[in-house]
């Protein structure tokens, strides 16, 4: 596997961590674990994106949050979107990334009208 | 894989055939607005262009600061990217419609497929091989070890198409008419 696709997928785990995490809100990771029958350490593993959990796993996780499967995968287009955010070469200028923003955000008004 | 070279040309010939471009300068912002393209311009360090792309809604960023002819090239560059590359063709596991693009010193070099394939696209729209050609009927091969003369000429045809003298000469180069000893 090339090291573009690789990063890609950490980045997919990742974000979708987040969004367990963040659904989890104020319930401890032990709370989680018990409700969606999986042990402490994958709940943590499966937040912080190391482990690349199977389907079935995700389904478990969805139940046990109440909440319909979909809300917890991220976004394709908010992906990518955080994807470049967070891959921006170093030698770009602030003022240019602003500028990239700012025509992206644009582009999203346009789309409402 | 490769530059795709037929394919740039089959599509480079249709733009120039649908827009009625029989000379130069091609006007590359007239196209980019009939395509709907919206073109941006500001001054900002480190990049000389983007493309932003979410969801079918396309703009072009350019650096108002890089010289006109520069300025031509990074639209063509760019509108080549978005007829070639659309987002999610890129090789990344997750497909999306958002894709950002953009062109520094590093993409300008040429360093991988998709951004060869924008600075041929940009070569061949600005400076078409049929256009070239008819104008240099009566040069013959040039040779840049040559006369002292040609660097006027040269000068004179990167002005008639609105292009830097480094572009035209490597296009030249690329097309076989000129000898490549610089």
């Amino acid at each position: 596997m090339n090291a573009k696709v690789e990063d890609s997928q950490n980045a997919l785990y990742i974000e979708l961590g987040k969004k367990i995490k963040n659904v989890r809100g104020t319930r401890s990771q032990a709370e989680l674990a018990k409700a969606s029958s999986l042990s402490r350490t994958s709940i943590t593993n499966i937040e912080k994106g190391r482990q690349h959990l199977p389907l079935h796993t995700l389904y478990a996780i969805a139940n046990a949050l109440e909440i319909p499967i979909a809300e917890l995968l991220p976004d394709q287009n908010q992906f990518a979107e955080n994807a470049f955010l967070d891959n921006i070469p170093d030698d770009i200028h602030p003022e240019a990334i602003e500028w990239i923003k700012e025509e992206a955000e644009q582009l999203k008004k346009d789309k409402k009208r | 894989m490769a530059v795709r070279r037929k394919k740039i040309r089959r599509i480079v010939e249709e733009l120039l055939d649908k827009h009625r471009i029989t000379k130069p300068p091609v006007d590359v912002e007239r196209i980019c607005e009939s395509i709907g393209l919206s073109v941006v311009r500001k001054n900002v360090e480190s990049i000389s262009g983007f493309i932003v792309q979410n969801d079918g809604k396309v703009a072009i960023g350019v650096n108002s600061s890089n010289i006109p002819a520069r300025q031509r090239f990074t639209i063509a560059h760019e509108l080549g990217h978005y007829l070639l590359h659309p987002p999610g063709t890129d090789d990344v596991h997750v497909d999306s419609k958002f894709q950002v693009r953009f062109r520094d010193e590093l993409s300008s070099q040429g360093t991988d497929i998709s951004e060869q394939e924008a600075n041929f696209f940009a070569a061949e729209l600005l400076m078409p091989q049929e256009f070239i050609e008819n104008d240099l009927r009566n040069v013959g091969k040039v040779d840049l070890d040559g006369e002292f003369l040609i660097q006027g000429f040269l000068d004179d045809l990167a002005q008639k198409y609105e292009v830097s003298g480094q572009a035209l000469l490597i296009r030249l180069t690329n097309l076989g008419v000129i000898n490549s000893r610089i």
